[in-house]
């Protein structure tokens, strides 16, 4: 590791006093740590542990034991010191626990990924609330998605699974509109969720929905979708233009 | 030689804002200014309703002299800051002396490079942790520059609508750091930056667009380009070996319970197949040094 002025100049509080400057640092280095994912299975663990160790450091109302149980990788020796002055239920928290469960989730077997998702979405229902910012509860509501996703991905098409995702897409289509790039997402994990249950009309649902994503994901980069058929892509498209992720 | 999270640690705008931060006074009432013009931007926030999802450019009227107000200065005390020519004494304005550029575009200019920054340091704080290579810093970079933008729609779309103005010097660093290995010259460096800058501006302008877009979403609208101006030449056999790698890697870790991937017998072979080409990767690194650039991955989530 390099140790470079850019470390010891830098605090969460540097530049922009107060909340603001500390949740848009929290915000950028969480964009970050995701990069990391394209790293090996121990350096994804170590990022995923620097997450942590940064939600306990500038997150002001919450203790490490809380952040265990919520399914994050809180280290034995960590230091329950808090810095910054973050709460809980800042959208730029909800990004950065939800990179420290991507990446240490995906060190696990897919079978033990949905209760950790689980975990964490439950926590959040706890601290997200009325008095929260509106993108506190997209984020939170895409937390959720995100167990169904998993619980899809080990073979989990449960009426439940589909209805929930089906109500993801349907709010994020009245919210943003049909061709939005969350609703893409959505649309995607509907699909793969009807392809992967294939009952009655659920194959037939599975390609209208293709067809409507490959038209709006042509509309939206000018060309159609190229699929690159890696295994991680759960949906019958790629979540982006060549590439999976969200 | 310094890495590049060193580099972008001593660039104009790095020593502007600690010039600039150490006369606290001065500081203190530019930041008022900031607030004032934020608390004018939030009336122009496009509502997030059916058939309104993008957030179109704002232009306020007689901008300077309501942020004046709002900040409980006198429109020429504001005007005074950000014009170009200033006084010997005080903060010298980001945009410096040059006549062109107008107070309220300096003004604005500096408003988004404040706002920016501490997105910019945490991932910049993120990347010298973890050693990144350059495309992992541009991706980081970029990918912070996307969330700046969805968390401040209205200032990246007042116009002249964009990134912090401060993205060009950086987008000028990366490319320099790309290049240091290659024989190239002079107008390849303008011009690679150039385009590094003009994909910011596009991922920038994808986030205005939709105003559900993910800063992952908004980076892979240039991930493509953005990595071909970054990376050295691939080696398709290397590209094909770690293809391969990954490939097999997630089939193994994901499979589902009861799934075989691999017999015992391919299983045995692979494992003295790899460490035999570790043995030999080993050597070739270390003759090359420590230098490396791979592609940083985007399947941050199953």
């Amino acid at each position: 590791m390099t140790t470079s002025a850019a470390r010891s100049a830098q605090h969460p509080t540097d530049l922009v006093p107060g909340h603001a400057g500390s949740a848009a640092w929290i915000h950028g280095a969480s964009e970050a740590l995701q990069v990391l994912s394209g790293r090996g299975p121990a350096d994804r663990m170590h990022a995923a542990e620097y997450a942590t160790d940064l939600l306990i450091r500038c997150v002001e109302d919450v203790e490490p034991a809380q952040w265990r149980r919520a399914g994050l990788p809180v280290r034995a020796d960590v230091s329950a010191e808090v810095q910054g002055g973050v709460r809980a239920s800042d959208p730029a928290v909800l990004h950065l626990a939800r990179t420290a469960m991507s990446l240490s989730s995906s060190n696990l077997r897919a079978v033990q990924r949905p209760s950790r998702w689980a975990r964490l979405a439950d926590f959040f229902d706890q601290i997200v609330g009325a008095q929260s910012a509106p993108s506190a509860h997209v984020l939170l509501r895409r937390l959720h998605a995100m167990v169904l996703c998993v619980r899809l991905q080990v073979g989990d098409a449960a009426c439940d699974v589909i209805d929930g995702l089906l109500s993801v897409y349907e709010l994020h289509s009245a919210m943003y509109g049909r061709n939005s790039y969350l609703t893409s997402l959505a649309r995607t994990d509907v699909a793969a969720a009807y392809r992967q249950r294939a009952r009655g009309a659920d194959l037939s649902n599975a390609v209208r929905l293709c067809q409507e994503e490959v038209g709006a994901r042509t509309r939206r980069y000018g060309r159609p979708p190229v699929h690159h058929g890696g295994v991680q892509s759960a949906g019958p498209l790629p979540a982006q233009p060549g590439r999976g992720g969200r | 030689m310094p890495s590049i999270t060193e580099k972008l640690a001593r660039t104009y705008t790095v020593r502007w804002l600690r010039l600039a931060r150490s006369q606290p006074s001065g500081w203190n009432d530019r930041v008022r200014c900031f607030e004032a013009l934020s608390v004018i931007l939030t009336a122009h926030r496009a509502s997030r309703s059916i058939g309104c999802w993008g957030q179109p450019h704002v232009s306020p009227a007689r901008l300077l002299s309501e942020v004046a107000r709002g900040a409980r200065f006198s429109t020429e005390a504001v005007y005074q800051r950000w014009r170009a020519e200033q006084s010997d004494h005080g903060i010298k304005r980001w945009a410096g002396p040059d006549p062109v550029v107008k107070p309220r575009e300096a003004f604005i200019a500096e408003a988004r490079i404040v706002s920016f920054w501490p997105y910019r340091q945490g991932a910049l704080v993120v990347a010298d942790e973890f050693d990144m290579s350059l495309t992992e810093v541009a991706a980081s970079y970029l990918r912070a520059l996307a969330a700046w933008a969805s968390d401040n729609p209205v200032l990246a779309a007042c116009v002249p609508a964009g990134p912090p103005p401060s993205v060009a010097e950086d987008m000028m660093l990366l490319t320099q750091h790309g290049l240091r290995h290659r024989p190239g010259s002079r107008p390849d460096l303008v011009s690679g930056a150039r385009r590094l800058e003009t994909l910011a501006c596009v991922m920038v302008a994808a986030v205005l667009d939709d105003a559900s877009i993910t800063p992952l979403g908004a980076f892979n609208v240039i991930r493509e380009e953005t990595l071909l101006l970054l990376s050295d030449p691939p080696d398709p056999a290397a590209v094909r070996v770690s293809s391969a790698v990954s490939e097999l890697a997630d089939l193994l870790l994901h499979s589902r319970e009861g799934v075989q991937v691999l017999r015992a017998g391919q299983a045995r072979q692979l494992a003295a197949e790899l460490a035999g080409l570790s043995e030999v990767l080993a050597r070739a690194v270390g003759k090359r040094g420590d230098e490396h650039d791979e592609q940083p991955g985007a399947k941050e989530d199953p």
